[in-house]
């Protein structure tokens, strides 16, 4: 019973959740960080509202040979008008300066009040060597010098001798082939 | 061919206290192992020798790196296009040193 209780709940904080953000879109006179910058971009599509009154297939039924490529044009040209999204045609509506730094001082304002409320996880250094067991062994160990004496010698000898790696052919390394 | 590449590495695998030692390349392909090493060694050795060379960038001198596990030690240096790792053995008065 407490485990449908709970559940209950739950969905009653979403749709409380839900309610909310429909509540701050629902004001369209009072623009706020939630407002959808291109508003409902296809009913403002005017090649939609052509292709749905059907005057191209009614213009051009004469000229159209079946019904069948006519149906499939038309299909065609009603999504290419559904995914078009005609900017210029909508209502734009510029910002003034003025508003433009108003909504920013606004909006960094919400940013920040939200970045207060949230619980900042406390910052814990993390050290490499922490989950080493007995690490001041390990930093005890001494560096000798004879170990960077031979690397520097090896390492100059190897740079020489891998310069004189060639290789030595025994035979014609370029094999003629038998073109007619 | 690589006869000389051979030379160096035996002379340096015939010294004091070192096991083996190893040559790689840019890709971290073994040019040539010497000694009790192991040649797929290279790929890693290129790789840490890549890593470390990471914390000082502007460093002109290359660095060399010094890995201890129990009584051996693993030295990796990289410099230019190759990689040279040599394994060491602590010798066996050092070691009963550091044993007490």
């Amino acid at each position: 019973m407490d485990y449908i209780h709970s559940v209950w709940n739950y969905l009653a904080s979403i749709c409380n959740c839900w309610q909310c953000t429909e509540d701050t879109g629902a004001q369209p006179n009072e623009p706020n960080e939630r407002t959808h910058l291109l508003v409902d971009p296809v009913n403002h599509s005017p090649a939609l509202r052509r292709s749905n009154s059907d005057g191209l297939s009614n213009d051009y039924a004469h000229s159209l040979p079946k019904k069948d490529d006519q149906t499939a044009l038309s299909r065609l040209v009603q999504n290419t008008a559904i995914n078009m999204i005609n900017v210029g045609a909508m209502d734009c509506h510029s910002l003034e300066h003025q508003e433009y730094t108003d909504r920013i001082r606004l909006y960094s304002q919400r940013l920040h009040q939200q970045w207060n409320n949230v619980q900042h996880p406390s910052v814990i250094l993390k050290g490499l060597l922490k989950d080493v067991p007995s690490h001041q062994f390990y930093l005890a160990k001494p560096l000798y010098a004879e170990d960077t004496a031979q690397m520097k010698a090896f390492i100059e000898k190897a740079h020489v001798s891998v310069s004189h790696i060639q290789i030595d052919h025994k035979e014609a390394v370029v094999v003629p082939f038998r073109i007619p | 061919m690589e006869s000389q590449l051979e030379k160096v590495l035996a002379e340096i695998a015939a010294r004091q206290d070192t096991v083996g030692a190893l040559l790689a390349n840019r890709q971290g392909l073994c040019l040539g192992a010497k000694g009790n090493i192991n040649p797929s060694v290279s790929g890693i050795g290129m790789a840490i020798s890549e890593q470390v060379a990471k914390l000082e960038p502007n460093s002109a001198v290359p660095a060399t790196i010094c890995l201890y596990s129990g009584n051996m030690r693993c030295v990796i240096q990289k410099d230019g296009e190759i990689t040279g790792v040599i394994f060491k053995q602590q010798a066996a008065a050092q070691a009963g040193s550091a044993a007490n």
